[in-house]
């Protein structure tokens, strides 16, 4: 890699992220109802009993939760530069509401009969909101971003009446089921559900980075990116619609986790700059980071009960957030 | 004779009911620079949206080193054509370097070429700077700097900038004015740019275009031709102070 004035705190930055990403990931295999003692763990000397924890239930969960959190941080990074627009996050384009919806309906109107069960209905109304969101874009003007957030709103909207009409006739406890599937969980998913997130998160990951340099162009708006040689109006599909897809895909299997899409490209933002050739990558480890550490705290902070997520990665989000902001705004003197 | 850069033939824009522009035509050869003058809706801004490839036209034809502007890719294009105008403040923070290196999206990073850029647009102490924090006449030169290093030194290149001097002040103003007409001279660059200040024209253009209602009042003319009278005819309102 050429050495420029970002690419050295970069290299440092990525080093320590996935530094912390191993040590969090061999933690959350030590830590659980069963725990496992961490000399087992680093001499392989292990029991039956631990082998099969191991491989059965934490493996799968800490991958899921690594290609849930570098998805989400991807597709956030990506919206905020598309839109260039801090705020945005996955969410923008309605398609966790969107999958939201379909799993309420697969549960009280199909009659789908637990969490797990979900993810078809889920992955169905993440696939509509993908679609009509493609057949907008394929006759949106050139120069249309507002006009694509416009529509994510209005999907947003939608999903959201329909979302609370349907939980209007549903049961106490089909309420309870749709609530803890909504807040997020990485806990029992087999591996072939969680090799269908990996592929989702690095089909993101590949594509996002061979547009980074033509995303980083749109920070100077879409008239200057075009005549810098941009492809705008393609661009702004092949993004929309690679974030959707991968969005989907977790969403429908993990729920909607939340504020990692915000909080990881932020974070990333305010270590490296703004570049998206260095937040995507670094996004996408400190969101895995984010959701790693959040299940082991969802695991072990009232074990044996089990802490939904999403709420955990809010809680661990916020604070790092605002205490970078803050420092950031220190530096620029615009904080006493 | 070589041919010329850039050629513009009975270009006409028409939106709606409203002709933008009319039956534009000039020609610029390489190292040429041309001063648009008009007042505000005149159509200066249209006529250089429709040379960098980004307003359709209604009617004629431009044609960039010999060949027509829609026969070019956004990415064979923006080899050849740099456009400046004001840009929507920065979403994020980036710094300098960062912000000129976009002028090559899809090349690797060049840094000695991104340097020779900042230097040339003397804006190399800020590279390490972020760019939002930059005043908009700093910003500027940074803009320039990003041009140059977006065309690099490729000869018989075309600059197209709308009001690039509208925030300088007159040290930087005239500074601006011989970055572009020494690399003009040096690289063979043919330039366009629109001002509201005749003087800007008559300092270093080979010639001026006078626009009134999106018509030319007058075509290419040599820039010590401008007189009371074409500008009075150009703006609509009696000009008794021109030249100086």
């Amino acid at each position: 890699m050429i050495v420029t004035p970002g690419n050295r705190s970069f290299a440092v930055a990525m080093a320590l992220a996935l530094a912390a990403l191993v040590f969090a990931c061999v933690l959350s295999l030590a830590v659980g109802t069963y725990p496992i003692p961490f000399s087992n763990l680093i001499s392989f000397s292990l029991t039956d009993t631990e082998m099969s924890v191991l491989s059965a239930l934490r493996s799968p969960r800490i991958a899921a939760a690594l290609a849930a959190g570098a998805t989400f941080a991807l597709a956030g990074a990506a919206m905020q530069s598309l839109f260039r627009n801090p705020l945005a996050e996955p969410g923008l384009l309605g398609v966790p509401t969107a999958a939201a919806l379909g799993a309420a309906i697969s549960l009280v109107i199909v009659g789908a009969n637990s969490a797990l069960a979900l993810w078809p209905g889920a992955l169905a109304g993440a696939s509509v909101s993908m679609i009509a969101l493609l057949a907008f874009s394929q006759r949106t003007h050139h120069g249309a971003t507002a006009q694509l957030l416009l529509l994510g709103v209005a999907l947003n909207a939608a999903a959201a009446a329909g979302l609370a009409l349907v939980t209007a006739i549903a049961t106490e406890s089909q309420l309870r089921t749709l609530a803890f599937w909504m807040l997020g969980s990485f806990a029992n998913q087999s591996w072939s559900v969680v090799g269908a997130m990996l592929i989702a998160a690095c089909v993101a990951l590949v594509v996002l980075l061979r547009d980074a340099n033509a995303l980083a162009a749109l920070a100077l708006g879409e008239r200057t990116a075009r005549m810098l040689g941009v492809s705008a109006h393609a661009l702004r599909v092949r993004v929309a619609i690679v974030s959707a897809f991968a969005i989907a895909i977790v969403t429908a299997f993990c729920g909607s986790v939340a504020f990692v899409g915000l909080a990881a490209p932020h974070i990333a933002r305010l270590w490296v700059g703004s570049q998206p050739r260095r937040v995507l990558p670094l996004a996408a480890v400190i969101g895995a980071l984010l959701c790693v550490v959040a299940d082991i705290v969802a695991r072990a902070l009232a074990a044996p009960v089990e802490l939904p997520v999403g709420a955990i990665t809010s809680v661990l989000g916020v604070p790092v957030l605002i205490a970078l902001v803050m420092r950031a705004a220190r530096v620029r003197g615009e904080f006493l | 004779m070589t041919q010329p850069l850039l050629v513009a033939e009975r270009v006409s824009v028409v939106r709606g009911q409203q002709a933008l522009l009319q039956d534009v035509s000039f020609s610029l050869g390489a190292g040429e620079i041309m001063g648009l003058l008009g007042a505000n809706g005149a159509g200066k801004s249209t006529l250089l949206s429709a040379l960098a490839g980004e307003t359709k036209l209604t009617r004629g034809e431009i044609r960039l080193t010999g060949n027509d502007l829609a026969s070019f890719t956004p990415q064979s294009l923006a080899e050849i054509r740099a456009f400046n105008a004001v840009e929507p403040p920065l979403a994020f923070s980036l710094s300098v370097f960062d912000y000129v290196a976009l002028g090559q999206p899809f090349a690797d990073i060049d840094c000695a070429a991104i340097l020779e850029a900042l230097e040339r647009a003397h804006a190399k102490q800020w590279m390490n700077r972020d760019a939002v924090s930059l005043s908009s006449g700093e910003l500027l030169r940074v803009q320039l700097a990003r041009s140059l290093y977006q065309l690099g030194t490729a000869q018989r290149c075309i600059w197209l900038l709308d009001e690039p001097f509208a925030h300088l002040d007159l040290a930087q103003r005239q500074f601006a004015l011989q970055l572009l007409r020494a690399v003009a001279s040096e690289r063979n660059w043919a330039m366009v740019f629109s001002t509201h200040e005749p003087r800007d024209v008559t300092s270093i253009c080979d010639s001026a275009l006078l626009l009134r209602d999106g018509k030319q009042v007058a075509r290419t003319i040599p820039v010590d031709s401008i007189t009371n009278a074409l500008l009075t005819e150009c703006y609509g309102v009696t000009i008794e102070q021109w030249p100086l």
